[in-house]
């Protein structure tokens, strides 16, 4: 997994190595929040996570001809799955650290037995 | 090794531009590990057909790899990203789901909110003080409910009160001053244990209080009706009236009527906070249901020598209407 890299990127970076994004898409997608890079004295700074993010709107957009308003309806819901994702991982590493009987009692009511 | 692109796509090397970007969608939708989350191994395959694509999908690559120039090993192209390789990582909850925003500083870090999307799922019944599910993993405990009936009087005075759990189990309910039908007691941490050293749940307590065949409430004020006799009425009179807090003394003035309302100055509701209510005394004058002579003579009389006109003080135009 690439998860995990300390590689930013700036805009011209971006722009240089995604075949299809140009400045102006990229100011486009910034004005409606789609991508919010880290800033730091001013200048806009792109981790990994942003270009995976970008490499997705163009995958959207140039692939499957996602319009504008419709990619943010459709990171309306990416982003609120991942967000459940992360939540539901977080819920199970807390139910499995439970003793033994409460993790039954769980699964129980979960099986809607309780 | 360079293998067929055409047959990565699964089409032929005929097929239009048209067919190849539909072969392309067709398989994207099934193999992005983006585009279809619930397929984890679809990664290495979908590398290979957003290659091929990346050559037949443009009409300049696809003449030259048609002609042999360049196959498909022949393309340098970047590792792909997934995103959600990313999103669930350290650093994803920059793009955390925060609810009616998207866009703008405010958008960044939406724990809270987020822990309101699973209050949906696990709290319907959590008290309000729980803390973010995002912590220590810990859980509120579940609200119980119950119902407890009180007498007009107890509502009113407040006091203790004990109720009997289904499980044998007692709890003692203070009822406070005043209580109203249908209003609900929250007893802090008398609901359903806390799950992982979350704090316990709520008891919460509907109270329906019974009526009174006397006193009624008015807010913190109390309302009586007290019927009182033609003597009374004339001559005035003390009389003992019932408060909520036990009889009293009251005195009738000489000349009273039916619907005239008396003040007993704080014996209404009393709470532990704010001014105490008072209660009103309506009286109504009560006739004997036999009259006797003497005082059918003494009204004739009465009426004879005086011209007494209770409605003298309507309007006169409310006949003509």
């Amino acid at each position: 997994m690439s998860s995990k890299s300390t590689i930013t990127y700036t805009e011209d970076d971006l722009i240089a190595e995604l075949r299809t994004l140009t400045r102006k898409r990229l100011r486009a997608w910034l004005r409606e929040g789609l991508v919010r890079p880290r800033r730091e004295a001013g200048a806009a700074l792109y981790d990994e996570i942003d270009r995976a993010r970008l490499e997705l709107i163009l995958t959207l957009s140039d692939d499957f001809d996602i319009g504008d308003d419709a990619l943010s309806i459709c990171f309306g819901y990416i982003d609120q799955f991942h967000s459940l994702r992360r939540e539901l991982t977080h819920l199970i590493s807390v139910i499995d650290s439970q003793p033994e009987t409460v993790r039954q009692a769980i699964l129980k009511a979960w099986r809607g037995e309780a | 090794m360079t293998e067929d692109l055409y047959k990565v796509l699964g089409v032929s090397n005929s097929a239009s531009d048209d067919d190849i970007r539909k072969a392309y969608r067709k398989l994207a939708k099934k193999l992005h590990p983006d585009l279809n989350p619930g397929n984890e191994a679809s990664a290495d395959e979908f590398k290979r057909v957003s290659a091929a694509y990346a050559i037949l999908g443009d009409r300049e690559q696809r003449a030259k790899y048609d002609a042999g120039e360049i196959d498909a090993s022949g393309q340098e192209r970047p590792e792909p990203r997934y995103y959600r390789e990313h999103a669930g990582a350290d650093g994803g909850e920059r793009y955390y789901y925060r609810s009616g925003r998207t866009s703008g500083e405010n958008a960044f870090g939406g724990f809270e909110d987020l822990s309101d999307i699973f209050g949906d799922f696990f709290g319907r019944r959590r008290g309000p003080e729980r803390g973010p599910m995002g912590g220590a993993g810990r859980m509120a405990g579940r609200d119980a409910r119950y119902r407890l009936e009180l007498d007009f009087l107890e509502a009113a005075k407040g006091g203790k009160k004990r109720i009997t759990l289904p499980e044998g189990a007692s709890l003692d309910v203070s009822v406070p001053a005043g209580v109203a039908d249908g209003q609900t007691i929250r007893l802090k941490g008398k609901g359903e244990e806390g799950f992982s050293g979350g704090p316990n749940g709520d008891a919460l307590i509907e109270i329906s209080v019974r009526p009174h065949s006397l006193f009624a409430r008015d807010g913190n004020d109390i309302r009586l009706t007290l019927p009182i006799s033609l003597d009374e009425a004339i001559l005035g009179a003390k009389v003992e009236v019932p408060t909520i807090h036990g009889p009293v003394t009251m005195k009738i003035p000489a000349g009273a009527s039916s619907g005239q309302s008396l003040r007993l100055k704080g014996r209404g509701i009393r709470k532990s906070k704010g001014p105490p209510g008072d209660q009103y005394v309506e009286l109504k004058v009560v006739l004997p249901s036999e009259i006797d002579d003497d005082l059918r003579d003494a009204v004739k009389a009465w009426r004879e020598r005086t011209n007494f006109d209770p409605r003298a003080g309507w309007a006169s135009d409310w006949r003509r209407r």
